[in-house]
């Protein structure tokens, strides 16, 4: 048997333009964020077994986290999503000095979300070691806060791509997946809002 | 135009896919069937370790009143084989078969992640090592396998044994989770051709479903892990019931995990049933589609099942009734396969070869264990043996019964793919008597041992009880055991050095993993295969008469310019070509950045702040490096 080239165009790597089931890193990324929400599912339900096991939540001895930073915070993340939407069509349209411009405005929102919350959490008058309310929630926040975090560094290293003019398709894996993660990351937040924040509001 | 013979196509990929030369290269190995024999060797060795330390705790119970082991040795003891069995054997081992054959079945060049691949088996080692080297400074864990709090908590257990258990532990699931993930993305992307999903092998059903509960699962555990971690290093109080914490919740998220975890073990076990079966009886199993939607069904039913671990703790009576249903659900699908299995034998012309001979061992050990199973979860009955002998006798039965047995049989069936060579057959034959007399006679005696009273992890017990003669069979079969054992790692020896060379098809299967040499060139398949049924080496169809659009993707796969690393992509549910998956080359990445996180780990464990913030700053810049793409990854 010999063999000779034939035209092999149609089944290259997916590569730049590719739609993103074709590519092994979706899938990757895929179940990466199924850990981590079987993680952050964990960690709720640990929240909420204590909860349930406390006379009174949070302990009576300590005042229920104010809600003004937590919300500016919790608002400032959701805007930090818009510019990922934008950022996409834009791309896709192929402008990419505004799909930088947008990738940027997204990592600048994310680090003002960060240092709005580590703020209001350095302003707590609990810590992680008061008792067991306060090891629940600075963990809890605190899982989200490194999840940001790590967020972010990927994000800079997909920005330095983008500088360097690594994107030049449509579409992009590594873009798309950066907005997906971030996406799932404001999603988790909300039900952090949502659970350590309002309830004792609400009830 | 010109063309390129067959052999100098195979000569420039066997290169292309090998590993860069001397020991350097052997370090930056990232090929799926390295890492994957490097998993299994090292699940192995834990395994004899594990066996070592259950021998030796026999030793110290062959009669009353002994003085082998202190009680301390002994606690660090049942500890330490309890661990390494679960985590350290187990675990690993059935991801190793899957990494090693996975591919092979689905008639792929190698698995979709290489390099994280060998960084999960580099997770694997330093985790192992770590938790291993407590032995060194005479701190082994000593709070059972499950480490139930309060006993593991900062009050009662002040020393680093139970530090060295939870980061090793936690550092051996990252390396499940990553192989699980692997084995998934493989299974939904890289299948040859025409492989269905209603086509894939069953080991593979069994490995994915296998890899899914790993990715549910372990992130419970390794939560609890570092919340107890964190009660123990930083003061917090999750488990600290005077400040608001709860025992209770590590017991959860420990069972959370722990149920799904014995059928993690056992569903690639079944898999391999179910591909020895059919191989031996000559004919396709019976019940295709049931057995596949039973794997499936018993992945979903096992995460219901936690609480059955619990009942003497005082849970409500009603959800005590659910789960005691759902714990007697599970036999349902467990029986149906059994069934299909016996119809397969039945209807088929078995050939008694050593393989097939340890499923026939498996099948006998495992119904009983299951009996046994289906008594331990009716609840009155589960008070009643809580805690005793009778309780280790079953978990053996299940554990050894569902998975070890299948295991040998698989090393006996596969070993010719991995090496060229066959096992020597009489020597297997005197392998498997051993262990299963062996088996039997350590195990059976328990169950009376048990019922007449034993508690399990006593260290020694009092003359006159009617336990001696029992303990003593106990502790003859574990010799026996060990024996059996033994012989298995000689007719290894024997066939490494002198075996009869096995050829690509000594069973004459008719999986795709068969119809690669033995052992397999360095790229398995110089052309992807393509695939008509479930047999294809059973069908007429010639396994290299694809569509145009796959012998254009081989022809992508063999061009002579073609200088990286690829395999070809299809679709998640009718595997129809769509793309080539590009994969990247050997590299030093996954063992570098393995390195950073077993220093950030020692670091924590010994409160040195400083190597652990080099640690973490040093695995930043591996990944940094790792994410970056080099030259011409993306433009061809
Ligand atoms: C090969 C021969 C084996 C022997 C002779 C053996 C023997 C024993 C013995 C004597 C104990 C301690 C009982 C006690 O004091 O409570 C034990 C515990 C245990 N064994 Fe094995 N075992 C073997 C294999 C295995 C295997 C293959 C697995 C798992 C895949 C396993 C999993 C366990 C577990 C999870 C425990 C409980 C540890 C604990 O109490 O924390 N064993 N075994
Ligand atoms: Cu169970």
């Amino acid at each position: 048997m010999s063999y000779r080239p034939l035209d092999t165009r149609s089944v290259r790597p997916p590569a730049e333009d590719a739609e993103d089931h074709r590519t092994v890193d979706w899938w990757g990324l895929i179940f990466l964020i199924v850990v981590i929400l079987a993680f952050f599912s964990s960690v709720m339900f640990s929240f909420f077994f204590l909860r349930f096991n406390a006379e009174q939540w949070p302990p009576a001895s300590i005042e229920r986290p104010t809600l003004l930073l937590p919300t500016i915070a919790t608002l400032t993340l959701l805007a930090s999503c818009l510019p990922l939407i934008w950022m996409q069509r834009v791309l896709g349209k192929g402008e990419r000095p505004r799909f930088n411009v947008g990738l940027g405005l997204n990592t600048g929102l994310s680090v003002a979300f960060l240092a709005i919350l580590i703020v209001s959490l350095s302003m707590l008058d609990f810590g992680a070691t008061t008792n067991a309310y306060g090891s629940a929630f600075i963990v809890t926040v605190g899982f989200l806060v490194v999840l940001a975090i790590a967020g972010l560094y990927v994000g800079a290293i997909v920005q330095a791509r983008a500088w360097k003019g690594h994107f030049n398709g449509p579409r992009h894996v590594a873009v798309t997946s950066l907005s997906t993660y971030w996406y799932v990351l404001t999603a988790m937040w909300m039900v952090v809002y949502v659970s350590l924040y309002l309830l004792p509001y609400i009830e | 135009m010109a063309t390129v013979s067959e052999q100098t196509v195979s000569e420039r990929l066997d290169r292309l896919y090998g590993n860069p030369p001397g020991f350097a290269g052997w370090l930056s190995a990232v090929n799926h069937r390295q890492v994957g024999a490097r998993l299994i060797v090292t699940a192995f060795i834990f395994f004899l370790l594990g066996g070592i330390e259950s021998v030796l705790m026999r030793t110290q119970l062959a009669q009353a009143n002994l003085d082998v082991l202190s009680p301390e040795a002994y606690n660090q003891f049942f500890t330490m084989h309890g661990t390494t069995m679960m985590f350290l054997f187990a675990v690993p081992m059935v991801e190793g078969l899957g990494a090693y054959l996975v591919p092979l079945m689905l008639g792929a060049r190698d698995m979709p992640y290489p390099r994280l691949n060998a960084f999960g088996y580099w997770c694997f080692l330093f985790g192992g090592i770590f938790l291993y080297s407590s032995f060194l400074f005479g701190m082994a864990p000593d709070g059972g396998w499950f480490a139930y709090v309060p006993l593991t908590g900062p009050v009662h257990s002040p020393g680093l044994n139970m530090d060295f258990w939870l980061l090793g532990i936690s550092f051996v699931e990252i390396s499940a989770i990553i192989a699980a993930i692997e084995i998934i993305v493989a299974v939904i992307k890289t299948r040859a051709p025409g492989m269905s999903a209603n086509r894939i092998p069953l080991f593979v059903w069994g490995e994915l479903v296998t890899a899914l509960m790993i990715v549910v699962a372990f992130p419970a555990l390794l939560a609890g892990s570092v919340f107890l971690e964190l009660d123990r290093k930083i003061g917090t109080h999750f488990y600290n019931a005077l400040e608001g914490g709860s025992s209770l919740l590590w017991q959860h998220l420990f069972w959370i995990f722990g149920h799904p975890e014995v059928y993690i073990i056992f569903l690639p076990a079944a898999g391999i049933v179910s591909m020895i079966i059919p191989t031996f009886a000559q004919r396709p199993v019976v019940g295709y589609t049931l057995v596949a939607l039973s794997t499936v069904a018993i992945g979903f039913m096992s995460f219901g099942v936690w609480v059955h671990h619990m009942y003497a703790m005082g849970i409500p009576f009603l959800s005590l009734a659910f789960f005691a249903s759902a714990s007697i659900m599970i036999a349902i699908p467990s029986g149906v396969q059994i069934f299909a299995w016996i119809a397969t034998i039945w209807t088929g012309r078995s050939v008694f070869k050593t393989p097939f001979l340890w499923i026939l061992g498996f099948f006998v050990i495992f119904v009983l264990g299951g009996l046994t199973g289906v008594m331990v979860a009716v609840v009155p009955f589960d008070l009643q043996v809580h805690d005793t002998y009778f309780i280790v006798a079953h978990f053996h039965y299940v554990l050894i019964g569902g998975m070890v047995f299948p295991m040998f049989g698989g090393f006996y069936y596969w070993f010719p793919k991995l090496t060229g060579k066959l096992l020597g057959e009489g020597l297997g034959k005197l392998n498997f008597w051993t262990f299963f007399v062996g088996f039997n006679l350590t195990f059976f005696p328990m169950h009376i041992t048990g019922l007449l009273g034993m508690p399990r992890r006593v260290y020694t017990y009092q003359r006159g009880l009617g336990w001696e003669v029992l303990n003593l069979l106990s502790t003859v079969g574990s010799y026996i055991l060990a024996l059996s054992v033994a012989i298995f790692l000689w007719n290894v020896f024997a066939s490494l050095r002198s075996g009869t060379p096995a050829g690509p098809n000594p069973w004459n299967a008719g999986t795709l993993e068969w119809a690669t040499d033995s052992p397999p060139k360095n790229y398995n398949f110089l052309e992807i295969p393509t695939v008509s049924g479930r047999y294809p080496l059973w069908e007429e169809q010639d396994i290299y008469s694809g569509e145009d659009i796959d012998a254009r993707a081989n022809a992508y796969l063999v061009q002579p310019h073609h200088l990286h690393r690829a395999t070809q992509g299809t679709t998640p549910l009718y595997a129809e070509t769509d793309g080539i998956i590009r994969l990247p080359q050997p590299s030093m990445l996954p063992l570098l950045l393995g390195f950073g996180i077993a220093v950030v780990f020692g670091s924590i464990l010994v409160n040195l702040i400083v190597p652990a913030v080099l640690g973490a700053i040093w695995s930043l810049v591996i990944i940094t490096i790792w994410l970056w793409p080099h030259e011409g990854d993306f433009v061809e």
